[in-house]
């Protein structure tokens, strides 16, 4: 999976994926995003996630965006989800997370 | 009107007498119009006898006053001898019995100068003798100026004829009678009227002779003879020509005192009369006859119409009444004899017969009339045999419904008869038109990938074409388990059919035999009808093939087989020729061309919806008109080899995953599987997996088998481990409407895979979890 991340501006964060968000997958993209805030040095409160090249995503990969959400939430960040297909907005949808997350 | 046998007869009865009736009036019209003229003219003829008579009188008194006259010239030219003249006078006049008296008289002085009356007188007295009278010369009687010497007197100087009549007078002198004389003149030399003769006639005499004829009333039309007399007829005797009555006998008037008066005292009196052909008098119709004499005198009769033509009127009413009576008694009996004899006894067998229908046991009695008594015997042996056929009847069509039921279960007749090859759909049905038909089908497999299905139409119907069919289909089927080429089974099977072929029946049949694998079918037509097929996504179009000799006509006849090859999706329509001629109420066929427009028109391709269309659509064609051949038809659909299940087994290890969800969505994409469906099965196929994964193989790791399925409508995801045994359906779902904070991280997987599954189960069995997620497509 290729995964991208790029600071925007001072606390911002944009991630760009390719390919699927699941069980194979699903814990590195967590992973690298995580890391990527905790080794930074300034505080990063504004992340996007461009999910226009994501193709699926399972339990796993919403449980990866819901870890990144209650992180995020907690630091008084904000998480962002850009440009999700209507066939994964089923998925979001199922679980209840539309109510919360932010789709841009 | 006149339905009835009864009311026909009775009908023609009054029609017989109506003209019956008609005829016999027009008979007594014309007899009475030729009778009526018969009976005057007997009448007629009577009187004119009566009036003989009086002529007669009248003749022989004229005669007798002319001798007296001639008596008196002698007297006066000869010596004028009283004595002689008296003696010549009573002996002539003892010839004279009819006549009450009769003298000479002569004019003032002719005889003596010195007397001025002289008369010689004599009559008849009472014993008749004649007596001779001189005493009307007496002054006292003065015949002079009597009335009749003065009339006939006058009458023979004036009018110059021999005799002349006096006026009716009393004779007031002696008898006092009232009478009428006749008188001629006595001359002398030179010609002059010295005196007249006279002889009396006595009124009553003339009146007794008149009242005295009776008219014998015709009491039968054949004969006058015998009978009663006419009533009420009256006559009246008058000079018309001098105008004074004489007699008259009219019931009506005061008939003494008429006598010497004028004629128009008659109150009926017409001059007319003799033209008349009745008069009316005091309301009754009088028909006169009107006889003349020479002297002026007449005597007119007058009949009663009524009277006179009694008999004739009688027997006219005797004989309407007759017939009148008739024509109520006749139909009468006629009506009386019908019911007992004929209403009666039909009525009887109607009875009967309404019995016989509902089954009833019956005992026939009729004795009389001969005709109805044969007839009822026979009536009661056809029972006798009605109830014999009945019972062999009924035997035949409970062995027929044996028959029917045998038939019916010797087809294939449960539908789909291979549900486990979905390679090809079939169906059949037959409708037979009698109890049993010469129709059949029946499919099979030879192989394991040939399945063979015929239609045939036995020729003839009933019974001997359904054995036939039976043995047929046996035989068919036997032959078709050798491992031969199609070639060779159709000559087997014709020659066999030939052989077991006693009744000269044939078959008509159309064979199919499909590799049901790849789609290669031989199709054999023996004589029948051209079958229909529908390409994929095309019209049903007639195969035309070269039709082959029916079966069971030749032996060693060679066959021509159609090779085609199927793809998925086409159908074949065959049909025997039950459906193509069904008529309608005009008798027109259903036809080639209506099938296949019906065919074209369906809106479905599933076999048994195809059956259901063309069936209703000949129904409503037929409009229940009696069916008259069996109705029967298969149709064969192949749906092609398309393996319908993708299965996938691999040791269930991370690393396999990518190998699980490529298998997953190739088979998607094969199957042409809409994203949002192929989404929901790439999501269940990846939590089920890592499921298995994590939990099943604890210590070990195992296999997972995974089995894609298509069917109808649905796709089945069947999962298969042997670890450990666990539902997941137990496991309690999440509350998603938890704010995120709260929620936890995990547990969502089996909840998303149930909220996208139409159908979920789990079991257990040979140690293995099997999981089963349907999806609706």
């Amino acid at each position: 999976m290729d995964i991208t991340l790029k600071r925007i501006g001072i606390d911002g964060l944009y991630v760009k994926a390719t390919g699927r968000l699941d069980l194979d997958n699903a814990v590195e993209y967590g992973a690298k995003i995580k890391n990527f805030i905790e080794d930074n040095e300034e505080i990063i409160t504004d992340v996007t996630l461009d999910f226009s090249e994501i193709t699926f995503i399972s339990s796993f990969g919403l449980k990866v965006i819901l870890e990144l959400y209650k992180q995020l939430k907690a630091q008084e960040g904000v998480l962002k989800l850009k440009d999700v297909s209507d066939q994964l907005m089923n998925s979001f949808k199922m679980v209840g997370f539309d109510k919360f997350l932010l789709f841009v | 009107m006149f339905k009835t046998l009864k009311s026909k007869i009775l009908a023609i009865a009054v029609t017989v007498l109506a003209i019956i009736t008609f005829v016999f009036m027009a008979y007594a019209y014309v007899f009475e119009s030729k009778t009526k003229p018969l009976v005057l003219d007997y009448y007629s003829r009577y009187i004119e006898v009566l009036k003989d008579n009086i002529n007669d009188d009248i003749h022989r008194i004229e005669n007798n006053s002319k001798g007296l006259a001639i008596i008196g010239n002698l007297f006066y030219r000869t010596d004028k001898s009283v004595e002689l003249t008296k003696i010549v006078m009573a002996k002539i006049f003892y010839n004279y019995s009819d006549s009450l008296g009769g003298g000479i008289w002569f004019e003032p002085y002719v005889i003596d100068k010195s007397q001025k009356r002289f008369c010689i007188y004599a009559y008849h007295n009472k014993d008749g003798e004649v007596v001779i009278d001189e005493s009307f010369s007496s002054e006292e009687y003065n015949y002079l100026n009597q009335s009749w010497y003065k009339e006939i007197i006058s009458q023979i100087r004036e009018k110059k004829v021999d005799v002349a009549w006096s006026k009716p007078y009393y004779e007031n002198q002696g008898s006092n009678t009232l009478m009428i004389t006749a008188g001629s003149g006595i001359f002398d030399d030179k010609g002059n009227l010295i005196g007249i003769s006279t002889v009396d006639w006595e009124i009553s005499s003339i009146e007794e002779e008149i009242k005295n004829m009776k008219f014998v009333r015709k009491n039968s039309l054949s004969s006058f003879a015998s009978g009663k007399f006419i009533k009420n007829n009256f006559a009246l005797f008058a000079n018309i020509r001098d105008d004074y009555i004489i007699v008259s006998t009219d019931p009506y008037l005061d008939n003494k005192s008429l006598v010497g008066k004028g004629i128009n005292n008659i109150p009926w009196y017409k001059s007319s009369l003799i033209d008349d052909l009745f008069i009316n008098y005091n309301g009754k119709d009088y028909i006169p006859f009107v006889k003349a004499f020479d002297n002026g005198m007449n005597l007119i009769i007058c009949i009663p119409r009524k009277e006179m033509f009694y008999s004739l009127a009688n027997t006219l009413k005797i004989m309407v009444i007759g017939l009148i009576l008739l024509s109520l008694i006749i139909p009468a009996l006629l009506y009386l004899s019908l019911n007992r004899y004929v209403m009666k006894p039909i009525n009887i067998l109607i009875n009967i017969a309404n019995k016989i229908r509902k089954g009833e046991d019956i005992e026939i009695k009729i004795e009389k009339p001969v005709e109805f008594a044969q007839l009822a015997s026979t009536y009661d042996k056809m029972t006798q045999d009605i109830k014999t056929i009945t019972n062999e009847r009924a035997k035949i069509v409970s062995e027929l419904s044996i028959a029917k039921s045998i038939q019916e279960s010797s087809l294939p007749n449960i539908f789909p008869p291979f549900p486990e090859h979905k390679e090809f759909d079939i169906f059949a049905s037959m409708e037979a038109a009698k109890e049993v038909g010469g129709d059949f089908y029946d499919f099979f497999f030879i192989d394991e990938t040939k399945f063979m299905f015929l239609i045939a139409d036995v020729s003839g119907k009933g019974i001997p074409a359904a054995l036939f069919m039976m043995t047929t289909k046996t035989l068919i089927n036997n032959l078709a388990q050798n491992d031969c080429t199609s070639q060779k089974l159709i000559e087997n099977i014709n020659n066999k059919i030939c052989k077991e072929n006693t009744q000269g029946l044939f078959i008509t049949m159309l064979i199919g035999i499909a590799d049901i694998t790849t789609g290669a079918i031989s199709i054999i037509n023996c004589g029948h009808n051209l079958p229909l097929i529908k390409r994929q996504n095309g019209n049903y179009e007639y195969l035309q093939l070269n039709s082959n000799i029916a079966l069971g006509v030749f032996e060693n006849a060679k066959f021509e087989i159609y090779e085609t090859k199927l793809n998925s999706g086409d159908i074949i329509y065959t049909y025997t020729d039950g459906i193509t001629e069904a008529t309608n109420i005009k008798e027109e066929m259903f036809g080639e061309q209506r099938l296949y427009e019906c065919l074209n028109n369906l809106d479905s391709n599933e076999v048994t919806e195809i059956a259901q269309q063309v069936k209703s659509s000949i129904k409503q064609y037929t409009n229940n008109t009696t069916q008259s051949d069996d109705i029967t038809m298969l149709i064969f659909k192949y749906n092609g080899t398309q393996n319908n299940t993708k299965s996938f087994k691999q040791i269930v290890v991370q690393e396999n995953y990518n190998h699980f969800y490529t298998w997953v969505n190739n088979t998607c994409k094969e199957w042409n599987i809409d994203e949002n469906l192929a989404n929901k099965l790439d999501m269940c196929a990846e939590e089920i997996f890592a499921n298995v994964a994590f939990y099943a193989y604890p210590e070990k790791t195992g296999s997972i088998e995974a089995y894609l399925t298509k069917s109808d409508g649905k796709i089945i995801f069947e999962f298969k481990d042997e670890g450990v045994a666990y539902n997941p359906l137990k496991k309690p779902d999440p509350d998603i409407t938890l704010p995120p904070e709260e929620r936890p991280i995990g547990g969502l997987g089996i909840y998303m895979v149930k909220e996208m599954t139409d159908d979920i189960t789990y079991k257990r069995e040979n140690e293995k979890n099997i999981l089963t997620l349907t999806f609706k497509i």
